[in-house]
């Protein structure tokens, strides 16, 4: 069994407002923890929460029985920042950077938010399994990683910007999705590319990549506005967990890779910038 | 005497920590700055909000051309609201901010309204 990253996003057009009210997992998302038949161990961890709102301040939470308590778990707050330009503080982060909470097998997990009237609200979370079944997902460690940049290839150095223009869906769910060498075609056939992080050139709450190396399952890329967040997600993520959390991808599946991305805004055509380190040989993890 | 009755003798207005007496040279020339006016006076000069299309460009693979950026559901290209000013005769961008999120929240508005109303 190995490791899987991923993660699910939840949102609603039009909220009621006034109180707490469910959000529904996007398209192909479940609110339900995978069953690993071990009800007492953890079945994964949520890493990160991230939350959105179109025009105005709200809460989230997101319960279960298992995780929290029944009635609101863990319960955050979203800042609307009206002054940021083109930014209205989607996304935030919710979570302590290092700290990571169990979820169990087979769990459905509530995500809720208490907003205004007619906004449209989503929040999402990324999971990591450290035993998936069926996982084909090719994740590396910090470690690996960081001496392959420092070392190069054959005296160059090959860390790569791929640029993807990617547009979030225009009622809250995900968007059409985008080939990774649709708009930058350049990574080497054959060659394994470890995607370090990313910037944008305007705030999306949540990216996705999917594709063969990751077991097709979509691992998040929140788009924070401020590229220190981004430009080393995956390195900061694995750094911090001591674990692989950096995605592999080979170049030969650069058509089947695909971005995609969603937000409660609809904030149009968004550029990506993939960083991507060049291995040196084949990640056998 | 107690902490908490020290505190509580204390005026609430008073400055915790030692304060020096102003020197001779500063009571002549104060530097404290004076109260900002009430209104400021000047030349006025009038800002507008313009709805400006992005014609920022990416290259399709595909096809092979550098094309415009446009929205892959709507097809339509990204637009900015921008605060603009004209100073000395130039439009000077003050502040931008992405369509699609005020739009949004515009609608959103009319839906309120709209759900009010009803």
């Amino acid at each position: 069994m190995a490791a899987l990253l991923t993660c699910v996003n939840a949102f609603k057009q039009s909220l009621s407002g006034g109180s707490f009210e469910a959000l529904s997992a996007a398209t192909k998302d479940s609110l339900q923890v995978v069953s690993t038949g071990d009800p007492n161990t953890p079945a994964g961890w949520i890493e990160e929460v991230w939350a959105g709102n179109s025009a105005h301040k709200m809460e989230w939470d997101i319960f279960s029985q298992r995780f929290g308590d029944n009635q609101n778990g863990l319960r955050g707050e979203f800042m609307f920042n009206p002054t940021m330009s083109g930014a209205d503080g989607v996304p935030q982060l919710g979570l302590p950077r290092t700290l990571d909470i169990p979820v169990w097998s087979a769990d459905t997990l509530n995500v809720q938010v208490n907003g205004t009237a007619s906004d449209n609200a989503n929040v999402g979370y990324q999971i990591y399994y450290q035993n998936f079944q069926g996982s084909e997902q090719r994740l590396a460690p910090y470690s690996m990683v960081e001496s392959a940049v420092r070392t190069g290839i054959a005296g160059n150095s090959r860390v790569l910007g791929i640029e993807v223009t990617v547009t979030p869906g225009t009622t809250g769910n995900y968007g059409t999705a985008v080939a990774l060498n649709a708009n930058d075609d350049r990574l080497q056939a054959d060659f394994d590319y470890a995607l370090l992080g990313y910037t944008c050139d305007q705030p999306v709450l949540c990216f996705g990549i999917s594709g063969p190396d990751t077991g097709q399952y979509r691992i998040p890329m929140p788009g924070h506005w401020d590229a220190r967040h981004t430009a080393d997600w995956f390195l900061q993520s694995s750094r911090w967990r001591n674990g692989p959390r950096v995605p592999i991808i080979n170049a030969n599946n650069k058509g089947q890779t695909f971005l995609d991305a969603i937000d409660p805004a609809n904030p149009g055509a968004t550029k990506l910038a993939l960083y991507f380190a060049q291995l040196p040989q084949k990640f056998q993890g | 005497m107690s902490e908490q009755q020290n505190e509580q003798t204390q005026p609430v207005a008073a400055p915790g920590g030692p304060q020096d007496e102003p020197t001779t040279q500063q009571a002549e020339n104060p530097a404290t700055a004076t109260a900002p006016p009430a209104e400021i006076a000047g030349e006025e000069i009038p800002v507008r909000l313009v709805r400006v299309e992005d014609t920022s460009r990416h290259w399709n693979v595909a096809k092979g051309i550098w094309e415009q950026v446009t929205h892959a559901e709507t097809g339509e290209p990204n637009y900015s609201y921008a605060l603009v000013g004209t100073v000395d005769g130039v439009d000077v961008e003050l502040a931008s901010w992405n369509a699609g999120r005020i739009d949004t929240r515009v609608a959103s508005i009319k839906r309120a309204n709209q759900s009010s109303g009803a």
